[in-house]
């Protein structure tokens, strides 16, 4: 229960952020930064992987709704879901994860985070660019807005869960 | 039975997976032939309050540019009123008189959110339905063209700004006349092209690219940007034109709606003409 209402709380959150701040915070190129996609990927490791689609799906509406991009966030958010699994699943450590570890920076280290979260951001970003640029503006640029904006999203969510860790670790002292 | 039952349970992420791919997509592809898709668009409910409350706040860092624009505007309205002219010829007499008639009426709205960045741009406006706000009606400012109307909700509409794939209105250049379609290659905010213009036009560079005026939707000879560059298509009679649009789609702060008083009527006629 508690979790629940901790996960709630932290979807509405990163909607906000999302819509309120990021959205307008347009990067000289013309693209923005995803900062939503944290909330999927931080999601427990033994989340139920149709729960974690429908809840990406819901997310990606949230964001459509005051994008109006109709559908496009909704159908790259849960392809994001959809592969989660594979890539945690493809770092696995030896002894497997733990029974109440979640994927973030604090729990998994640098070395994992930066390798799952680079390849996830980035196999969002495809589909996201893809689908929207790809037949306007032909591969060439829409690969050069993938890289941006991979790059810019992941250092924007690895420096939100390193003020993350920093708060959890004066609460454990 | 069981094998296919079996197999069902060991796909049945991938199926979920498929089905709420296809269901997003559809609405994606679809959002062109069918806006009405009304509950995944910024002019609805709650969506519409929020984007205000915000835009209500950000507002104020916009407000010495928009009295000047405003101050701009009226400066040049002062010069067209009639009290200004004196008469040269002493037998030239003016005339009040009622042949014209008023043509289009605007409807004024503040924009509450807009962007630039994205594959189709839309802008949110606070003008709806109950302000006679239709579908498909044209949109101005005083800079010049913005788009047309693409979604309206009782309070609030959705304005397909020039910045979008499939926007296609019809221009012309004002030095000769020659028309063209409107068409945005999506690379950045400021460059719109223009195709099916003969390349054996001449046009200069900086040359004012106004509103064709066909099919009723915007009055004759808004401004809609000035030619920034001039290429040779390889292989094609047409030059590859680019225009910087009039109007800064990333600090549009107010909109005019161009309400066409007798649409009706031209739509009539030429429907007429169509059998």
């Amino acid at each position: 229960m508690r979790e629940l209402l901790k996960y709630s709380f932290l979807f509405l959150l990163v909607l906000a952020a999302q819509v309120l701040f990021f959205d307008r915070l347009i990067l000289p190129g013309g693209f923005v930064i995803s900062f939503y996609i944290y909330f999927i990927m931080i999601l427990p490791f033994n989340i139920n992987r149709i729960l974690l689609m429908l809840v990406a799906l819901i997310m990606g509406i949230g964001i459509e709704s005051f994008n109006d991009t109709f559908g496009l966030h909704a159908s790259a958010a849960v392809f994001l879901a959809w592969i989660r699994p594979f890539i945690y699943k493809g770092f696995e450590p030896i002894i497997g994860y733990g029974e109440n570890q979640t994927p973030n920076l604090a729990e998994m280290g640098w070395a994992w985070t930066i390798k799952t979260y680079f390849i996830a951001v980035f196999a969002f970003n495809v589909w996201l660019y893809a689908l929207s640029f790809l037949r306007i503006i032909g591969p060439w640029f829409t690969l050069q807005k993938v890289l941006f904006s991979t790059f810019s999203t992941l250092i924007v969510i690895l420096v939100v869960q390193v003020l993350y860790r920093r708060k959890m670790n004066k609460n454990e002292l | 039975m069981q094998n296919i039952l079996s197999i069902f349970r060991y796909l049945r992420v991938f199926i979920v997976f498929l089905v709420l791919q296809i269901f997003a997509l559809y609405l994606y592809f679809t959002s062109d032939v069918y806006p009405s898709m009304q509950f995944v668009n910024s002019t609805q409910g709650i969506t519409a309050k929020i984007v205000e409350t915000q835009s209500f706040y950000t507002r104020y860092f916009g407000l010495i540019e928009e009295n000047e624009q405003l101050q701009k505007a009226y400066q040049e309205q002062l010069v067209l009123n009639p009290n200004n002219y004196v008469r040269l010829a002493a037998d030239v007499i003016q005339v009040d008189d009622t042949t014209y008639r008023q043509n289009y009426s605007y409807i004024r709205g503040d924009v509450l959110r807009a962007t630039t960045h994205k594959a189709n741009n839309y802008i949110t406006a606070n003008i709806g339905d109950v302000h006679g706000v239709k579908r498909g009606m044209g949109v101005i400012n005083h800079d010049g063209l913005i788009g047309y109307v693409y979604e309206v909700s009782d309070h609030y509409c959705l304005i397909k700004t020039l910045l979008s794939e499939n926007i296609n209105i019809d221009v012309s250049l004002s030095q000769s006349g020659q028309f063209g379609l409107l068409k945005w290659p999506g690379h950045k905010a400021s460059a719109v092209g223009i195709t099916g213009i003969p390349n054996d036009t001449e046009i200069e560079i900086g040359e004012l690219v106004v509103t064709r005026g066909t099919g009723g939707v915007f009055p004759k000879g808004i401004p809609v940007g000035k030619v920034s560059s001039l290429d040779f298509a390889e292989g094609e009679s047409n030059w590859d034109l680019r225009i910087k649009p009039s109007v800064n789609f990333g600090a549009v702060k107010y909109v005019f709606v161009v309400n066409h008083l007798l649409k009706d009527e031209l739509d009539e006629l030429e429907a007429r003409v169509e059998e």
